[in-house]
């Protein structure tokens, strides 16, 4: 069902734009040169913000995290298996994709600790990243302030996650 | 943001020192190449998504989607300028629609908008981030297609869950960007900047009258 929404949507564009007599090539013309600039505006800050997290995943401290946080975890109702998961959650969207992976294989993609791990890879994004990305053209102070409620936000989400999980 | 840079830094290269000190240049050299991959990746989304925004501008779609949204987007936002209402609303309507490509190209776009002049976070921004960063989507498709791959017996049965979770996150998100957050980015403080605060709030009553007269204005063209 999914998969049909963004075709369509083009083919909606594209005839509309025909119907109103406009022309879409230059439209399309105009908003790739827009991102191509956007994403080089972006390089820097995506570069300086990923040199931290690799070299934090290099070092193993954000596995040393972990384990530092899994009591904490624990209080949430969280399996403690997952604490390495919920810190790396925010910081990295491919490796938390793989690490999802691996527990499905180590636990069961049906096991209760499997669909936890659904719901704290589901309920949150790359927290780190977003911010850097969007706050990368506004010159603005207080954003640790936001990144630290998306943080909260995305931790009562896995909370209650793992919570239904038990009886859902 | 600078400070937990530097001492996330300082501590995993303090680590290095210890665990790995040959890898550190390989780890930043490596960096640089798979940044330069993600941002291959990201300018897919944006040159592909901000052209169809671009094409949905000029036949007017954009402003049709906005009037759509705009009871929504208002309440959540406040006054936006045009532009950054525009792509507000475009980034809510692809979180809906579960095209998670374009929500980031404009949401940066919308942030972009709302930042001009400003030097605080303001509330309209954080309630943007937030929302997004809670990972509005109504169909888990990512998750579900791992579960599949991965034999489980019925892939689907987390979308519940998941389902309510994304409520509640979404929920607390809007809470938090209306508590911790005023809407011209200064800081509340009891006492202190109370002259501010009350400008302000007078200045936000003027805004919502404004608003409210335009309504009012809209209401009775309408019945003309």
């Amino acid at each position: 069902m999914s998969s049909y929404i963004v075709p369509c949507l083009f083919i909606l564009l594209i005839v509309l734009a025909a119907v109103k007599r406009k022309n879409p090539y230059n439209a399309m013309l105009l908003g790739a040169k827009e991102g191509a600039e956007s994403v080089i505006k972006l390089f820097p800050t995506i570069l300086v913000i990923m040199l931290a997290l690799k070299l934090m995943q290099a070092s193993g401290l954000d596995e040393d995290i972990g384990r530092l946080l899994a009591p904490a975890v624990k209080l949430l109702g969280i399996p403690q298996e997952l604490s390495y998961l919920v810190v790396l959650r925010p910081v990295s969207g491919s490796g938390s994709i793989a690490m999802l992976s691996d527990i499905f294989d180590k636990y069961g993609a049906d096991s209760y600790i499997g669909r936890c791990a659904c719901m704290i890879v589901d309920g949150s994004d790359t927290i780190f990243y977003m911010a850097g990305v969007y706050f990368a053209h506004a010159k603005v102070k207080k954003i640790w302030v936001a990144v630290l409620c998306a943080l909260v936000v995305s931790y009562v989400g896995a909370a209650l996650g793992c919570w239904l999980c038990r009886f859902l | 943001m600078a400070g937990v840079w530097i001492v996330l830094v300082i501590a995993s290269l303090v680590k290095m020192l210890f665990v790995s000190p040959d890898g550190v240049l390989t780890v930043m050299t490596n960096c640089v190449s798979q940044c330069f991959e993600l941002c291959l990746k990201l300018a897919g989304a944006y040159c592909v998504w901000l052209g169809f925004i671009e094409v949905m501008r000029q036949i007017g779609a954009l402003n049709a989607v906005g009037a759509v949204l705009r009871p929504v987007t208002r309440r959540l936002f406040g006054l936006l300028s045009p532009k950054a209402e525009e792509y507000v609303s475009v980034n809510v309507s692809a979180n809906l629609i579960g095209v998670a490509n374009a929500s980031t190209p404009t949401a940066v776009k919308a942030t972009e908008e709302m930042g001009k002049g400003k030097h605080t976070l303001t509330r309209s921004m954080a309630m943007l981030f937030l929302i997004n960063a809670s990972g509005l989507e109504l169909l888990p498709s990512t998750v579900m297609g791992m579960r599949a791959a991965a034999g489980s017996s019925s892939p689907s049965d987390i979308f519940l869950p998941c389902f309510i979770v994304t409520v509640v996150t979404t929920a607390l998100s809007i809470l938090f960007a209306f508590l911790f957050f005023s809407p011209d980015g200064e800081k509340r403080k009891k006492g202190v900047g109370r002259a501010e605060s009350v400008a302000a709030a007078e200045n936000k009553a003027g805004l919502s009258a404004a608003v409210r007269n335009e309504n009012n204005t809209d209401a009775r063209v309408a019945v003309k």
